[in-house]
């Protein structure tokens, strides 16, 4: 009663004629709290579509990049649109540009999820293997298909195919989005010694320098892990058996055919992405560091994707402008400039596809309906003219026709050195057999290889650690065929315990190496040193000048009880009369990789952290590259 | 006062259970429109369609302008999505029940959600590069779940939306010197073309153009291919119907490998020859068979790329694709989605869809329209390189049968390169 009289007395006092209304105080609290509760969902949504904005935002910057080594959890929710594709580093650069640009567009499937790419840069041969399994990408973007017939060939013999008429796919629906030729770079005064541009140049010529009694002539190319490098490869069994079509087998395995490409191999760098061209021992020196290769004199000539020369010149005319050549014949070409010479006898292409893995769902998540929507919408978007004008941009050859490759601003038009009409002719891609030679080759074509592993059983390598590496020994006994090489074991975690020397891996000697590994027990303490000059005493013992001589160093920690000193060390490796080079890989945060990598100087070998090298990589290495320094 | 309070603490409670409740609710369903408001709105019937690859160019350019129109199934909007995949690779998935079909008997009314879900996004139609290619899928999904699902009579049957044929290309330059020497380009023109030991040298070219290099698709790798060696084995025997005897006989495996020895394989893909010839020119092949509406399609792009165009030539053997329609008839797809399926059919065999083929190169399935009807017809634009409007006195083989089909395809995976 009081509220209501209070209302009235209320109302009754506002002036005259102000409009004023005055609601009785129940009414009042009712709009209050109609009011408040507006107010409050409004300052809500707009927190909730802020901390939206926000998110996006900063998941918007580019696709979400890494690099081999970094994890990338292989799973994902049913519903999950985003794609994660492998890419191979050539193209990685560029795609990243695209991925960026495609996830700023902020598609989303009909279920309202985002659409998203996210790229992670590997060798196509490691999205081969790792395509085999349970990848952590739903995607490839190898530098050349002739990955995906791998891929598809190796999941075939894992998994027969059953009665039907045609068997089932790991490799979905693909389109290539850009291309590019392989092709011999030199430098321009090197060109000219071949005879160019009046004279075409083939792989005869180029091998004939690398196979003839020293002149010095060193020539480079990727590893087997990339299309070029398995041309260049190829172009040595071609021109080893005089053929330029129909390479068979039989004609591959010829001594005389394996001999030549030896010779040719042993005076090739490899080179690839990231590294110091002139170790020339790297798995992967960069598409630049080639050119610089090439421009500093150690490389006479590389094997490289066309779009690496060009690339390469133009960011040589930008550091010195104004230099740019003009003469159709080269002759006006300034110093360091590259030219791109297409084989006589044919060339491979880089076609860049982009293609879908049908992960069913075996042995982790399946593929889901909205990863094949953000495929097939990332695909249209990279053949869009856009995405088609950027590819042309970075030196590649766009599929899209229409995009004129012959007048400005086209790379191609104002980078004379390279031909859009060229190449005219194809070095066929033999059968999967040759393939699988060439891809092994350097297994046909390497001498005999001694090695020692130097392993680190002290008490801090318990538990996982030892069993890592006893699995990475297991895993590197298995990489080596045949009964040609000798392999010896030097524990230093109870003391230097030798392992009875050198063991030829026939049969026995396998068996008793893996009785040994097995037996590998954790305790004690670090005496590095001590174990190396162990390990390089017994290779000195053994002799074997002919043979591959190299000592593995697998440790976690650091020298704490060696009785020698890393000097005298250097010095004994130094005075040897066997070469040995060392390779030394650290595990965890604790190793001592200053001594490690001091290890890798003297002997000429390398240093890695555990993730960064496979043990089929570490094994390729020691056989290839020891070689590349005779 | 008090009560005044309480009620501010009232509101400010509520309020806050709406913040927390929608933040739990964007969590859980993972944006603002989650599946199942989607199902309950009712407003989009959303169908995939399965298109041949040759095809795919223009069913998709007819999907966007078909979305755009808003046509509706009953009450919703309906949206197409082209999924592009060969026809023998979906052939294989129908065998193989890679799209998980319903079991036999199983009802669409009874389902789980998650069963309901799975059926989604199960195709609702499949443009296949040819009509075999529908009844073979049909006959072994028959043999399975004990029903038609690919119908050939009544308002789902299937019909044909667009023709193409084999047809051989050669790049200009170097086709003058090559018919002069050889005659009119065949399969046996090309077995000797391929068989001459110095190439270009002996055939009358520049002997720079190295051997003589031939553009085809792999057997294994695309109904195009598949085509091209049932034309070759029509060739070689002189028959419009090949038999499986006939496709293993070793004299005929022999030769062929001997034209294919000419085959260039510079990248691993071997799925459209035009396409190939596209992307790497006169590496890829001096000339080759092609599927007209592929060559036509990428005909710009060839003369732009490498400034010579490639010359039709008419083969007498050669293989017709017809690209048929063909709409599930399974419990996959419910009543709205066929529906929607028929009226996107019939939008393609639209007068004015059927006219638009013809800016993609294939010949329209309505017989009304000519090749030449449109001036933007790429049978109009490269008539000059020799593309016809008729193709008279090529003998056309006929579908291959199922145990040939798998003998080609046996065949092939041997042959597999690299």
């Amino acid at each position: 009663m009081s509220r209501l009289q209070d209302g009235v007395d209320r109302g009754s006092a506002a002036p005259a004629g102000t409009g004023g209304l005055r609601l009785p105080r129940g009414r009042q609290l009712l709009a209050f709290a109609v009011v408040g509760c507006f107010l409050l969902c409004a300052c809500g949504m707009t927190t909730l579509r802020a901390g939206a904005w926000i998110s996006s935002f900063l998941e918007d910057r580019g696709s979400d990049h890494s690099s081999g080594g970094a994890k990338v959890l292989a799973d994902w929710p049913a519903n999950s649109a985003v794609l994660t594709a492998a890419v191979s580093e050539s193209m990685a650069e560029t795609l990243d540009g695209l991925a960026g640009e495609f996830n700023r567009r902020r598609e989303r499937t009909p279920d309202g999820e985002l659409k998203r790419i996210e790229l992670v840069t590997l060798s196509p041969r490691a999205m081969v293997e790792e395509s085999l399994g349970q990848p952590r990408f739903q995607a490839v973007a190898p530098d050349s298909s002739l990955w995906l017939v791998l891929i598809e060939q190796r999941w075939r013999e894992l998994y027969p195919p059953g009665e039907g008429r045609l068997p089932e796919s790991r490799v979905g629906p693909s389109a290539r989005f850009a291309v590019s030729p392989i092709v011999v770079a030199a430098e321009v005064e090197t060109a000219r010694l071949f005879g160019w541009p009046q004279q075409t140049v083939g792989w005869g010529e180029v091998l004939g320098r690398a196979t003839a009694p020293p002149t010095g002539f060193r020539w480079g190319h990727p590893g087997p892990e990339n299309t070029a490098g398995v041309l260049a490869t190829l172009s040595a069994f071609y021109t080893g058996a005089g053929i330029t079509r129909g390479l068979t087998q039989e004609l591959a395995l010829q001594p005389g055919v394996l001999e030549y490409v030896r010779m040719a191999e042993s005076t090739a760098l490899e080179i690839g992405l990231g590294d110091d061209p002139t170790g020339g021992r790297d798995v992967g020196v960069e598409v630049g560091s080639a050119a610089e290769g090439l421009r500093s004199g150690i490389l006479d000539v590389a094997v490289v994707q066309e779009q690496t020369v060009i690339a390469a010149n133009r960011s040589w005319n930008r550091s010195r402008a104004g230099l740019e050549g003009g003469g159709g014949d080269g002759r006006d070409l300034p110093e360091g400039h590259l030219v791109a010479i297409y084989p006589r006898e044919g060339t491979l292409w880089a076609d860049h596809p982009l293609a879908l893995l049908e992960l069913d769902g075996r042995a982790g998540p399946a593929l889901t309906q909205n990863q094949r929507r953000a495929f097939r919408s990332f695909t249209n978007f990279l053949l869009g003219k856009e995405s088609q004008q950027v590819l042309l941009e970075a030196g590649f050859r766009p599929v899209d026709g229409t995009l004129d490759l012959h007048s400005d601003p086209s790379p191609f038009a104002i980078d004379i050195s390279v031909d859009p009409l060229l190449p005219q002719t194809s070095l066929p891609l033999p059968g999967r057999a040759v393939m699988e030679i060439a891809l092994e080759a350097w297994r046909y074509t390497r001498p005999p290889a001694n090695i020692v592993f130097v392993v680190d059983t002290s008490e801090s390598m318990d538990g996982g650690k030892l069993a890592k590496t006893k699995a990475a020994l297991h895993g590197f006994l298995d990489q080596i065929e045949g009964d040609g090489d000798k392999i010896g074991l030097v524990d230093f975690g109870t003391g230097v315990a030798g392992s009875g020397g050198l063991r030829r891996l026939d049969e026995t000697g396998r068996r008793q190496t893996a009785e040994l590994i097995d037996r590998l027990e954790a305790g004690g303490a670090t005496e590095l040193i001590d174990a190396v000059w162990a390990a390089h005493s017994a290779l000195q013992d053994a002799a074997d000048a002919e043979a591959i001589n190299a000592i593995v160093v697998l440790t976690d920690g650091r020298d704490n009880d060696s009785e020698r000193s890393l000097r005298a060390l250097r010095a004994a490796m130094q005075e040897a009369r066997i070469q040995v080079a060392v390779y030394a890989v650290a595990f965890g945060r604790d190793a001592d990789e200053e001594l490690l990598q001091a290890f890798a100087d003297v002997g000429g070998g390398q240093f890695h952290r555990v993730d960064e090298t496979s043990v089929e990589e570490l094994y390729r290495l020691i056989a290839t590259e020891i070689r590349a320094s005779e | 006062m008090k009560r005044t309070r309480v009620v501010f603490v009232s509101v400010l409670s509520a309020a806050a259970l709406l913040v927390v409740g929608a933040l739990v609710w964007r969590t859980v369903w993972g944006g603002p429109a989650g599946p199942d408001l989607n199902a309950s709105r009712g407003e989009v019937v959303r169908i995939q369609v399965i298109t041949a690859p040759p095809a795919a160019p223009w069913v998709q350019a007819a999907a966007a302008a078909f979305n755009a129109t808003g046509e509706k199934a009953g009450d919703a909007v309906i949206e197409v999505e082209i999924v592009p995949m060969d026809g023998l690779a979906a052939l294989g998935k129908w065998e193989r029940d890679g799209f998980a079909a319903l079991p036999a008997g199983a009802d669409r009314d009874a389902l789980s959600s998650e069963e309901f879900q799975a059926t989604e996004t199960y195709p609702t139609a499949w443009i296949a590069d040819s009509r075999f290619l529908v009844d073979y899928a049909n006959e072994s999904i028959r043999d399975r779940l004990g029903r038609d699902v690919f119908l050939s009579d009544g308002q789902y049957r299937v019909r044909l939306l667009a023709e193409t044929v084999l047809t051989w290309g050669l790049f200009r330059d170097r086709g003058a010197p090559l018919l002069e020497n050889l005659g009119p380009i065949s399969w046996s023109t090309v077995h000797k073309a391929a068989a001459a030991p110095t190439g270009w040298r002996e055939l009358g070219g520049d002997p720079a153009w190295g051997h003589f290099k031939f553009a085809v698709a792999g057997p294994g790798d695309s109904v195009s291919g598949l085509a091209a060696t049932v034309s070759a084995a029509g060739a070689y025997f002189g028959t419009n119907r090949v038999s499986t005897e006939e496709v293993t006989d070793q004299g005929f495996r022999r030769w062929l490998g001997g034209a294919m020895e000419a085959a260039a394989n510079v990248s691993g893909d071997r799925r459209s020859a035009a396409e190939n010839v596209a992307l790497f020119g006169f590496a890829a092949g001096d000339g080759g068979q092609f599927l007209e509406s592929e060559l036509l399609w990428y005909m710009e792009g060839i003369q732009n790329r490498w400034q010579e165009p490639m010359i039709f030539h008419y083969p007498k053997v050669t293989v017709r694709l017809e690209y048929p329609f063909a709409i599930w008839a399974g419990g996959e797809t419910s009543a709205a989605e066929k529906n929607a399926a028929l009226a996107f059919q019939r939008f393609l065999l639209s007068e004015a869809q059927q006219r638009r083929a013809l800016s993609f190169g294939l010949r329209p399935g309505n017989p009304a329209v000519s090749v030449s009807a449109t001036e933007d017809s790429l049978f109009v634009r490269w008539q000059r390189l020799g593309v016809r409007e008729e193709t008279p006195g090529a003998v056309e083989m006929k579908p291959p049968k199922p145990e040939l089909l798998t003998a080609i395809l046996r065949w092939g995976e041997v042959e597999e390169s690299p």
